[in-house]
């Protein structure tokens, strides 16, 4: 007889990660396909809207047929997903060059800027919860989650502009936007790093102090949660010191949820980025997409929603694995609560 | 055990519902409290004045009158905010209901949808749609909900699954109810708060999201007048006319931050402070 | 005489931030040095607020007034004298097992840093021995690497020695008890209250035990102090004037029924082939653990659960259509706040039942005359159910039942959430309803002996199985060892010595969650079995008839053995 309910009973992890694999295949296909539907479903005509000087001999109707706009809607769609499944997005209307060269230069800068406001709006908003959660009702926790929510509620581009007219204009503190000075490449090594942070500080500082009330929200919901938990009480009972339980104990296992909540708010981090980037002109996803938008480069921005989708969908499934990995409770999660 | 009992009315719920009523009363009599057309030129010599007290918000490029063109471009935020919150916010409970509580086929189906939905960040799904179609005000309240819809579905559909797991769900159908009879009567007023809170949040959501098209020149176009249009418009003085730019973004901030109060006071009285924060789309 | 009382509490009240009623009003109470004093009364009436209290753990927010003395001096809200106390002189053990350890570290970890918060200039291994002792102290030393366990890994028993220990571990003089047993089995439940006053009475510490289950007192306190005035109970009154008579050819059966949940490592059976039979006008008493598969062995017969091998039958003049047939059969949950809709008045909630058999406006008149045969007001009918005690809702979920005119009516551990003195009333009403409509009633109940009393026929199961049913009218005991277990820890026949027999000695090895691993060939109660044999331990015993007619599953306890 086993003494005990053995840790080891969820499914072996090779089998796990091949119901994933399977299901990330599955949600691929299944993104492109929505991306296909939505465009032709959506009353109106995308070439329709290509102004006049954008379009080349033969008009509208050349361009039709380069992208096969002509065809049978299901011909569309199948040439559609195998080409995307390729990697083959087609040819930029305005650049005159494969999209999926534009995404792959765009992508890193954006996960770049994404990631690294994230780890601000984290740092900052996990403080801030933990102050609301240990101290309720009180004047600081008040007027800190009041703030949080005041700086949510600012639209981002109207932020980085104000930003912009402050640091870069009036104090001329930090560069008003782009990626790089026009003279970066003749830098040395470590100046390019010092000038590339110079950049990207301002949309840094607006993406991220944006969502502070996002991250400061979800640690004071686990944490305030897991205080009113009876082992805190317990723990406190046993002489155990407060600030001790809140950030040895507490936090620990606040914290381990937080892994699925990346994940999670993948889709929030990277759509909050693009009038960010429109503003300060950084060279990413979202700025791709709202100038080919502006130019009506109709195959650049269904591409780069696709592949946006895609990006994210996944890492919302690493994520996911990772979770599985780091939490001993997710083992548990998956026994449905016993019947009494 | 011991759960702090919320008040009734917190601080949050009345400055957030009395700033909401207060913005639906000032886009409402924006006709009748600046009569005209607020995009018709102002008189010459009178463009990029500063705030004075003829002028409380100072005039623009073309001599208008800030103030007048703030509560006129209001009504477009109030509207395709509130539109697009009620058409998503239908849409994602009716197919959040299905996902949760349909026979199995459907329910997977639906829940399939809502999943691909939630991995695109609503911001490109609402560029995609506007390269599609130029909106019309209509047509642009469909985008933005059909990029909006599936927040509410997910958190329908898993309070839908939690409620049917709930043993008074289960006395209902005992107790010989039909399954129509328990979603509508048992498992819909239940979910009513978080659609509610939901909602209220989506409203603020939307609104900026609208901002930023308008800014970009893809909203409502003129002589509809919108508050992101204006910021646009103030992006080109930003340095001699710093108004245009200001308060334009000052009356997004104020009319978003009435939403999310509105959202968090509800959130408090419904679950007491602290509690129900998976709305917000933070715990997952 | 002149000893100082260790502890002396005068007119203390606590108010809750928001609330205007006192949650403590006016208490006194003091406890000498090795004496044990219980505080006795239901829910509601400040029980736990009073340990809160005393450690100065209240919320914050709360307001305390009156006077709480430590050996003669004065104890000031948040002063480090008091804070220093707590986890040292002053001891808590918390009332639910389940939640009252950190989920992810392990139990050693836990014990260690109690070690080290009391002792500072103890050295890794010196702490470790520390632990060992105190895990030996509370006999967990025969669990294999208990320390190394975390909280899910441990049986409920477990888990309440573990914080024994860690209370143990700060040297008190003075220990709180809140309900320390409420959220464990019967045996159990003896086997922690044993080691606990062996621990007091052994170390001569003083006991201040909360509990709402006066049976247990005169065993263990040699004070009692009474909080919370004693609500009257439920007027016994004339019978029922609602309802129909159940036809008498009504049979609900249960044949070779399994039930499988859905689990970690795939379904698992908690029912395994379970025959029963039920007729109206007679009572059956369903005896068991929690984990032994009663609740879903209801649901089951409720038609809340598919069977997955097996059926449920009606029979008798049943309607055809398939929510007709549903409501025939009601189960009454264990927990009234669960099976009640919260945003639905208890009115409302009767009157939609019975609408399913009346129309519009006789509904409304029945839902009325059901409210009042559960002793309920009409005021009380427009509350939510959140709004009413335990007992209220209790009876709302009996009327919404009722209302429905069921032939059975399946009621699960229905005196749980009650009370001492409304279970009486409770159960008194049931047999009313059984004796004036006919109906065919199943009371599912921990308690044996409260069972036996009232039932024409005794079903004990163990681990999804049936292990024994008797008629008490006719065999006065049961045979099975485990019901034989579970008779004597019944409350009702609790005596002193089972408390004091150091019967904990053997320590409590059971694998952790009861009725989990089903597939083993033996009978399930083998490694807990005082009788087992080695035979025992390879096939699982069949049911079989005895002599007397009752029906038994072990050879070992049978009138034919030997």
């Amino acid at each position: 007889m086993v003494p005990h309910a053995p840790v080891s009973e969820r499914p072996p992890v090779p089998r796990y990660i091949l119901q994933r694999l399977l299901h990330a295949a599955l949600l691929v296909v299944g993104l492109l396909t929505v991306v296909f539907f939505l465009v032709h479903l959506m009353p109106g005509d995308p070439v329709g809207l290509i102004d006049e000087q954008h379009l080349g001999a033969g008009g509208r109707d050349l361009v039709r047929e380069r992208l096969g706009l002509d065809r049978p809607l299901l011909e569309q769609y199948g040439h559609w997903l195998a080409g995307a499944l390729r990697g083959d997005f087609g040819v930029s209307l305005r650049q005159q060059r494969p999209v999926v060269g534009i995404i792959a230069e765009a992508l890193p800068n954006t996960l770049l800027l994404t990631l690294s406001a994230f780890l601000l709006e984290l740092s900052i908003g996990v403080g801030i919860g933990v102050t609301v959660a240990r101290h309720p009702g009180r004047l600081r926790s008040r007027s800190l989650a009041t703030g949080g929510l005041v700086l949510y509620s600012l639209p981002s581009f109207w932020l980085g502009l104000v930003a912009i007219m402050v640091f870069a204009r009036d104090l001329g503190w930090l560069p008003a936007g782009g990626m790089h000075a026009p003279d970066a490449a003749w830098l040395p090594f470590g100046a390019r790093g010092l000038d590339l942070l110079r950049h990207l500080l301002l949309p840094m500082l607006v993406l991220g102090l944006g969502n502070v009330a996002v991250s400061a929200r979800f640690t004071r919901s686990s944490l305030g949660r897991i205080l009113a938990d009876d082992w805190v009480l317990a723990a406190r009972a046993r002489g155990v010191p407060e600030g001790r339980l809140v950030w040895r104990h507490a936090l620990r296992v606040a914290s381990l949820p937080v892994i699925t909540w990346v994940g999670f708010s993948l889709p929030r981090l990277v759509g909050g980025a693009v009038a960010v980037e429109e503003v300060f002109a950084w060279p990413g996803l979202g700025r791709v997409a709202v100038q080919a938008l502006l130019a009506r480069d109709y195959p650049v921005i269904v591409a780069v929603t696709a592949v946006v989708a895609v990006v994210v969908a996944l890492g919302g499934l690493l994520a996911d694995l990772l979770a599985r990995w780091a939490d001993p409770r997710l083992r548990l999660d998956g026994d449905r609560p016993e019947v009494r | 055990m011991l759960r702090r009992p919320a008040p009734a009315w917190s601080l949050d719920l009345r400055l957030g519902l009395w700033l909401v009523l207060l913005g639906i009363a000032l886009a409402a009599a924006a006709a009748w409290l600046a009569p005209g057309d607020p995009s018709a030129l102002g008189p010459t010599g009178q463009t990029l004045l500063a705030p004075s007290w003829r002028h409380l918000l100072g005039t623009d490029a073309l001599g208008r009158d800030v103030l007048v063109r703030l509560l006129h471009g209001g009504r477009v935020s109030l509207l395709v905010g509130w539109a697009s919150m009620v058409v998503a916010t239908v849409l994602g409970t009716l197919v959040g209901l299905g996902a949760g509580l349909a026979r199995r086929p459907v329910r997977a189906a639906l829940t399939a949808v809502i999943d691909l939905f939630l991995a695109f960040p609503g911001v490109y799904l609402v560029l995609l749609l506007v390269a599609v179609s130029r909106p019309s005000l209509g047509l642009l309240v469909l985008v933005l909900s059909v990029s909006t819809w599936m927040d509410t579905a997910r958190l329908v559909r898993t309070e839908a699954m939690a409620l049917r797991d709930r043993e008074f769900v289960a006395a209902a159908r005992g107790l010989g109810l039909s399954a129509g009879a328990v979603a509508w009567r048992h498992v819909l007023p239940n979910l009513l708060p978080t659609v509610l809170v939901a909602g209220a949040l989506r409203i603020g959501q939307t609104i900026l999201v609208e901002s930023f098209l308008s800014f970009l020149g893809l909203g409502p176009q003129e002589p509809l007048v919108t508050w992101g249009g204006m910021i646009a418009q103030g992006r080109a003085h930003l340095l001699d006319a710093w108004w245009l730019t200001a308060f334009p973004g000052l009356a997004i901030a104020v009319t978003v931050l009435a939403y999310n109060l509105l959202a968090d006071g509800l959130r408090g009285r419904f679950w007491g402070e602290g509690q129900g924060e998976e709305v917000h789309g933070g715990a997952a | 005489m002149a000893q100082p009382d260790l502890l002396r509490v005068e007119g203390l009240s606590v108010w809750y931030p928001g609330a205007g009623r006192p949650a403590l009003a006016d208490l006194d109470l003091a406890v000498a040095p090795g004496e044990c004093v219980a505080v006795v009364g239901p829910s509601g009436s400040g029980k736990s607020t009073l340990c809160r209290a005393l450690l100065d753990l209240l919320p914050p927010g709360s307001r305390c007034t009156g006077r709480i003395a430590w050996c003669g001096e004065d104890l000031v809200a948040g002063s480090a004298r008091w804070r220093g106390l707590r986890g040292g002189a002053l001891g808590l053990v918390l009332q639910d097992h389940r939640h009252a350890l950190d989920p992810v570290r392990r139990v050693g970890d836990q014990l260690d840093e109690v070690v080290a918060l009391r002792a500072p200039h103890l050295d890794r291994a010196a702490r470790r021995r520390r632990v060992a002792e105190l895990l030996a102290a509370v006999h967990l030393d025969q669990v294999p690497d208990v320390a190394r366990r975390h909280a899910h890994e441990l049986s409920g028993g477990q888990r309440q020695r573990v914080n024994l220990a860690a209370t143990l571990a700060g040297g008190p003089r003075l220990l709180l008890a809140d309900e320390p047993t409420t959220a464990l089995d019967l045996p159990v439940q003896r086997e922690i209250l044993a080691l606990l006053l062996s621990l007091v009475r052994d170390a001569g510490l003083s006991l201040l035990l909360v509990t709402h289950d006066r049976d247990l007192v005169p065993l263990v306190a040699d004070r009692v102090l009474e909080v919370g005035a004693a609500t009257p109970a439920v007027a016994t009154g004339t019978a029922p004037a609602t309802g129909s008579t159940v036809p008498t050819t009504a049979r609900l059966a249960a044949r070779r029924v399994h039930v499988s949940v859905a689990s970690r490592g795939g379904p698992r059976d908690v029912v395994c082939g379970v025959d029963l039979e039920l007729a109206p006008g007679r009572t059956v008493g369903l005896a068991g653990e929690s984990g032994s598969g009663k609740t879903t062995l209801l649901r089951a017969l409720a038609g809340w659960l598919r069977p997955r091998a097996g059926s449920v039958e009606l029979a008798g003049p049943v309607p055809a259509a398939p929510a007709a047939r549903r409501r025939l059969v009601q189960l009454v949950s264990q927990d009234p706040a669960a099976a009640l809709d919260p945003q639905q008045t208890v009115h409302a909630a009767i009157r939609e039942a019975a609408s399913q058999v009346a129309g519009r406006r006789d509904a409304a008149e029945r839902a009325r005359r059901l409210l009042a045969d559960v002793d309920l007001t009409a005021d009380l009918g427009r509350r939510l159910p959140r709004e009413l005690s335990g007992g209220q809702r209790q009876r709302a979920q009996l009327a919404r039942a009722l209302a429905v005119a069921p032939w059975f009516l399946l009621a699960d551990e229905p005196t749980s959430s009650l009370d001492p003195d409304r279970r009486l009333a409770l159960l008194a009403l049931l047999a009313r309803l059984r004796e004036v409509h006919g109906i065919g009633l199943v009371i599912a109940s921990h308690d044996l002996g409260l069972l036996a009393a009232r039932a024409d026929e005794v079903v004990v199961m163990h681990a999804g199985l049936i292990v024994e049913r008797y008629r008490p009218a006719r065999h006065a005991e049961p045979r099975h060892p485990f019901a034989a277990a579970l008779a004597a820890a019944s409350p009702t026949r609790l005596t002193p010595a089972d408390l004091r027999l150091p019967s904990v000695a053997r320590g409590d090895t059971r694998p952790a969650a009861p009725g989990r691993r089903l597939v083993g060939p033996g009978c399930p109660y083998a490694p807990r079995c005082p009788h087992a044999e080695p035979a025992c331990r390879t096939a699982l015993p069949p049911l079989v008839e005895e002599t007397d007619g009752r029906w038994l599953r072990c050879p070992v306890r049978g009138l034919g053995a030997r």
